[in-house]
Formats: structure tokens, C-alpha cells, sequence
């Protein structure tokens, strides 16, 4: 594009989340991700749970917002999942 | 001579709402009070854009219905509020605890 006398090209970055929900969850999904206290949109779009956030009844949001909260990278998380023990081993302790 | 450089900006991050309402404006806890409409295309339903109220606070959002499907309301918040929400409903729920109590005949 020519710009000629009007100056410096200007880009401006917008990140989007997309939120599915009903509408008795509405006000307080809404007020947890645009709240005062909110961690969420901290997040840069590089981090693994971005994008899709879907919350039918109680917030599946809860659990993706207690992972995200804990500032996890994929790979913490992946290691977490190594380390438990085998599944036939969990029936076991959970008796 | 001035360099040209190109300046980036980043802006605030966006929550795009989709909610099945026949409501357009969904209660969020917060006052708004609107300062546009605009004229959407392949659509009869306007794009309204609305402010936070409260002194301070940036936060803006934009309502709009899905083209695709019109029973899907879009709610589009830009920022984070710098306060609580305004939780009307103590006052609500007492002002309608004294209606229930007027109604009863003794």
C-alpha cells in the first residue's frame, strides 16, 4: 500500500477467546473472564488452552480455569500424567 | 528525515459470547448504556455497542444476533472491569421478599 505523507504503517493486534454458553450461566461466566480479579485474559494466544471455551451448565470452565489459573505449560501437565500411577493401581487405592 | 517505523498496538483481548437467548441483551451484573448502532449486513438485526457506566471503567461490548441462526445472540466484551459487579439483586431480593409478605392475606 502507499502511504506517502500519512505516515507508519499501524498494526493492532486483536485477540479473541470464543465462549459458548447458556443463559443462566451467562452472568457468571461473563464475570469471571471480565471481572476485576479475572486471570484468564492475561493470556497470550500462545497459550495451549486458547481459543474454544465451552460451558454448558456448570462450567467445564471451572476446570479449565482452575488448570489455567495454575499457570501450567502443556509440558507440566504432561508430566503430571506420566507420573500417576497406573490406572488398575488407582482402582486400588481409591478402595 | 523521520525513519518509519511501524507501530503495533495491541489491544485489549476480546470474549466473544454466543448464548441462545430471545433476549438481545443479556444480564452480565454491570450497567451499560449504549452509544451506537450499526446497520449489519444480510441481516435485519442491528449491531448496538454499548459502555460500562461506572466511572473509570473502559469496558465496552457489542450485541448482535447470529446471521446464521437469529436465536443466537453474540455478546462481544472488550477489557476487563476495574470493579465489582453491581449486584442489584440484595436489594431485589429484599424489595420482592416484602412484596411476598404484603400478599399474603392473614
Amino acid at each position: 500500500m502507499s502511504r506517502g505523507e500519512r505516515g507508519p504503517m499501524k498494526v493492532v493486534i486483536i485477540n479473541t477467546q470464543y465462549v459458548e454458553t447458556d443463559a443462566t450461566s451467562f452472568k457468571s461466566v461473563v464475570q469471571k473472564l471480565t471481572g476485576k480479579d479475572s486471570v484468564v485474559s492475561d493470556y497470550s494466544s500462545d497459550h495451549p488452552m486458547k481459543n474454544i471455551v465451552s460451558c454448558p451448565h456448570h462450567s467445564r470452565l471451572g476446570l479449565g480455569g482452575a488448570i489455567l489459573e495454575r499457570n501450567w505449560s502443556i509440558k507440566e501437565f504432561d508430566r503430571l500424567l506420566k507420573e500417576m500411577p497406573p490406572v488398575d493401581e488407582l482402582s486400588r487405592l481409591w478402595d | 528525515m523521520k525513519k518509519i517505523k511501524s507501530r503495533r498496538k495491541v489491544r485489549e483481548p476480546r470474549f466473544c459470547f454466543k448464548t441462545l437467548s430471545e433476549v438481545d441483551v443479556l444480564d452480565d451484573g454491570y450497567k451499560w448504556r449504549k452509544y451506537g448502532q450499526k446497520v449489519v449486513k444480510n441481516t435485519q438485526h442491528p449491531r448496538s455497542y454499548y459502555r460500562c457506566t461506572q466511572d473509570n471503567c473502559r469496558v465496552k461490548k457489542r450485541v448482535e444476533r447470529l446471521a446464521e441462526d437469529p436465536r443466537m445472540v453474540i455478546t462481544t466484551y472488550e477489557g476487563r472491569h476495574a470493579h465489582s459487579p453491581s449486584h442489584d439483586t440484595e436489594e431485589s431480593q429484599a424489595a420482592s421478599n416484602a412484596q411476598l409478605n404484603s400478599d399474603f392475606f392473614w
